[in-house]
């Protein structure tokens, strides 16, 4: 049954059903404001405990980002279908996801927040909620990755927040499960003003966490002396020093050699190996001179016999 | 150690008239069986657990080998460059291992995480019979500790019954058992002719009770080597892989003069901690916040991530110095190591791979050479 709803008859504190996690209602609203609301809401009669007895509220089944939007440019009606009948809250459940999933994809925490109402709220067993929902909100029905968007929950408020913003991928948001509630808050603060690759992100917190077992350190200390860096070419600077110290040594030093010796000479990648390529090209005899009287140079110098040593 | 218990065993109806089928059933009489027909229906539920590797360990699949039983140790043919093989041969005679050691690289074989008991010993001997009469070496080392620990399944299996007298007639072959158990219990009651090396894998105390969780300790190992020795057993030990710990050179030469002090050793081989990308990921998240892999690794040729060049140079060179501190004759090998390091450490890479074969099966001196012919390609 199809009706203009007033807004105030509508309990928009009850989030029972609701899924979302930080909508982005700025595309919605301003279609709102053009059109009104198109799509009518759908709402539930529901005892509320806290009016007198035998009164009811309208609890939200689906709409809730509409009913947000409505609110906020002040409308008092909306259109509102109201179920009626003997659907179970597993059924309208059922029913708001899939109005939800034809209009917009479920951010990661949305869906960690499907599956765990699933399971807390309409008591759905695991295996079933695995094999007939994890596919309807797109994941591979498998416990493992279960497992990982249950684990998604004991992520800290802010860290969810950035992920959400950072449209980040669940193979590095698994990078931050490593790390303490306390800890990923201190690194939402300091991420937030940097900008991060992906693949920079996920090298970012798995070699501070390295950091952190290796050398026995807190956190904040290794923060703190990346405080000052406002990029992340300077972040991983400072950062590869700690995880890969005789690395970052040897790249040091032959980098300083290089330069003394004024050849376009190539370290052996990671020094595994222990021969340095050197690459020039050349147009004429003169320039080929040129080069062959650089390297002559280069063998008298002390700095290729420390170079070598490198190896 | 923590002895091994199924919850439940499939027999691949193939095997069921095999002795080794005979003694795991008499073992395990009280476990819930289910004779089969191709791969264990079980397999297509692992993806159900959140832990698949742990969980196919608690089923037995006991089945035949349908591939190649004998074949050559993967340095010696696959496309790693410059590595320096030793010519080893491998006999598949089980696969997986419920010993949960954090490094094994038996994790990635996600696709197969059941215990498994290839039970077609016959064929087994036949085929090792025939590669032995057609080969020309008389060095030949054939292990079965490649996919499996060569005994934690031992005193069920039997395997050894069959594999200790077998090697005991052969001229031209050692068999190396390669454990981190104290299963030896049918090795004792056999004599092995000088043909069966019986190898433990060794670490400091503290790493193994930090590393590996079901493993026999090192005290236990070395209690066992000591029995086997005094059998008639040749002893070989691996210290593999070497962890640098921050007090790793203590905690080896501690090792080193134990091991030396005590045993007269057939060769030992060292071999630092390497992992490919894939096994570092599983063991990440199957013990997290794990020392382990928080080493200088870096990707090398083959593909496998290992410490530095210098570190494990270092390494090396240190544990190689305890050892000639010793004063021994007992040859030392470098595990999946390149000829660099091989030429760094050791002052010499071998000519070949029979030459190294040759030299750890005492019959020959190291050949001091810096050509590259021992060199896998």
């Amino acid at each position: 049954m199809f009706q203009q709803m007033v807004l105030s008859s509508i309990d928009l504190k009850n989030r029972f059903f609701e899924v979302n996690f930080l909508p982005d209602l700025t595309v919605l609203k301003d279609s709102i404001q053009r059109k009104g609301i198109l799509q009518p809401i759908i709402v539930k009669c529901h005892s509320d405990p806290r009016l007198d007895r035998g009164e009811e509220s309208l609890q939200i089944v689906s709409g809730f980002r509409r009913l947000d939007c409505a609110r906020a440019l002040g409308l008092t009606q909306v259109p509102a279908l109201i179920v009626e009948g003997e659907l179970s809250d597993l059924a309208l459940f059922e029913r708001a996801l899939e109005e939800n999933l034809f209009s917009r994809p479920f951010n990661l925490i949305e869906k960690t927040i499907v599956l765990q109402k699933l399971k807390v709220q309409f008591h759905v067993p695991e295996s079933l909620l695995i094999e007939k929902y994890m596919p309807i909100i797109g994941l591979d029905p498998a416990a493992t990755v279960y497992q990982r968007y249950q684990e998604l929950l004991n992520l800290e408020n802010s860290i969810q927040i950035y992920i959400v913003q950072q449209n980040l991928p669940l193979h590095v948001i698994e990078s931050f499960l490593a790390y303490t509630q306390k800890e990923q808050k201190m690194l939402s603060s300091f991420l937030s003003p940097i900008h991060f690759t992906v693949s920079g992100l996920k090298e970012f917190l798995i070699w501070v966490r390295e950091v952190m077992v290796r050398d026995k350190v807190e956190l904040s200390e290794i923060l703190s002396s990346v405080h000052s860096c406002s990029q992340y070419e300077e972040v991983k600077k400072v950062l590869k020093l700690k995880r890969y110290p005789r690395l970052s040594e040897l790249e040091e030093k032959f980098k300083v050699f290089k330069q003394s010796l004024s050849l376009p000479l190539e370290a052996p990648l990671f020094f595994e190996d222990n021969k340095i390529q050197m690459k020039f090209g050349f147009r004429n005899k003169i320039e080929l001179k040129e080069w062959a009287q650089k390297i002559d140079r280069a063998l008298d110098k002390k700095e290729l016999e420390e170079m070598l040593k490198l190896l | 150690m923590i002895h091994y218990r199924p919850q439940k065993i499939y027999i691949d109806r193939a095997v069921c008239d095999s002795p080794i089928t005979k003694n795991i059933l008499d073992s395990f009489s009280d476990i819930p069986r289910e004779y089969i027909e191709g791969k264990p229906e079980f397999l297509n539920t692992l993806h159900q657990y959140p832990d698949p590797i742990f969980e196919g360990k608690k089923y037995l699949w006991v089945t035949k080998n349908h591939g190649k039983l004998v074949k050559k140790c993967g340095a010696s043919t696959s496309s790693l460059q410059n590595v320096v093989c030793c010519n080893y041969t491998i006999l598949d005679f089980s696969f997986n291992c419920h010993f949960e050691c954090m490094y094994c690289f038996l994790q990635e074989y996600t696709n197969l995480p059941m215990m498994v008991v290839y039970a077609n010993i016959k064929d087994m001997l036949t085929s090792v019979q025939e590669v032995l009469n057609s080969a020309s070496s008389r060095n030949i080392r054939i292990g079965t500790g490649e996919m499996a620990d060569s005994l934690a399944l031992d005193e069920v299996t039997g395997f050894s019954q069959h594999l200790v007298p077998f090697f005991a007639n052969q001229k031209k072959a050692l068999l190396e058992l390669k454990t981190k158990s104290t299963c030896i219990k049918n090795l004792l009651n056999m004599d092995p002719k000088g043909q069966t090396v019986i190898a433990w894998t060794l670490s400091p105390e503290l790493y193994a009770q930090k590393y590996d969780l079901k493993t026999a300790s090192i005290k236990e190992r070395l209690e066992a080597a000591r029995l086997c020795q005094k059998a008639g057993y040749k002893i070989a030990f691996h210290l593999d892989p070497l962890i640098q710990e921050p007090t790793w050179k203590e905690d080896y030469k501690q090792l080193v003069d134990e091991l030396f002090d005590q045993f007269n050793l057939e060769w030992v081989s060292l071999g630092a901690l390497r992992f490919n990308a894939n096994l570092k990921t599983i063991i990440q998240r199957r013990f997290p916040n794990s020392f382990l892999i928080t080493g200088e690794f870096v990707s090398t040729p083959d593909g496998k991530k290992r410490y530095i060049r210098s570190i494990r140079e270092e390494m090396y060179e240190t544990l190689q110095g305890y050892i000639l501190q010793k004063k021994t004759k007992t040859p030392v090998y470098l595990c999946m190591e390149s000829d660099l390091v091989w030429k760094n450490v050791m002052g010499y890479a071998p000519e070949t791979q029979e030459a190294l074969e040759r030299y750890l099966t005492g019959r020959d001196s190291p050949i001091k050479s810096g050509n590259d012919r021992g060199v896998a390609k």
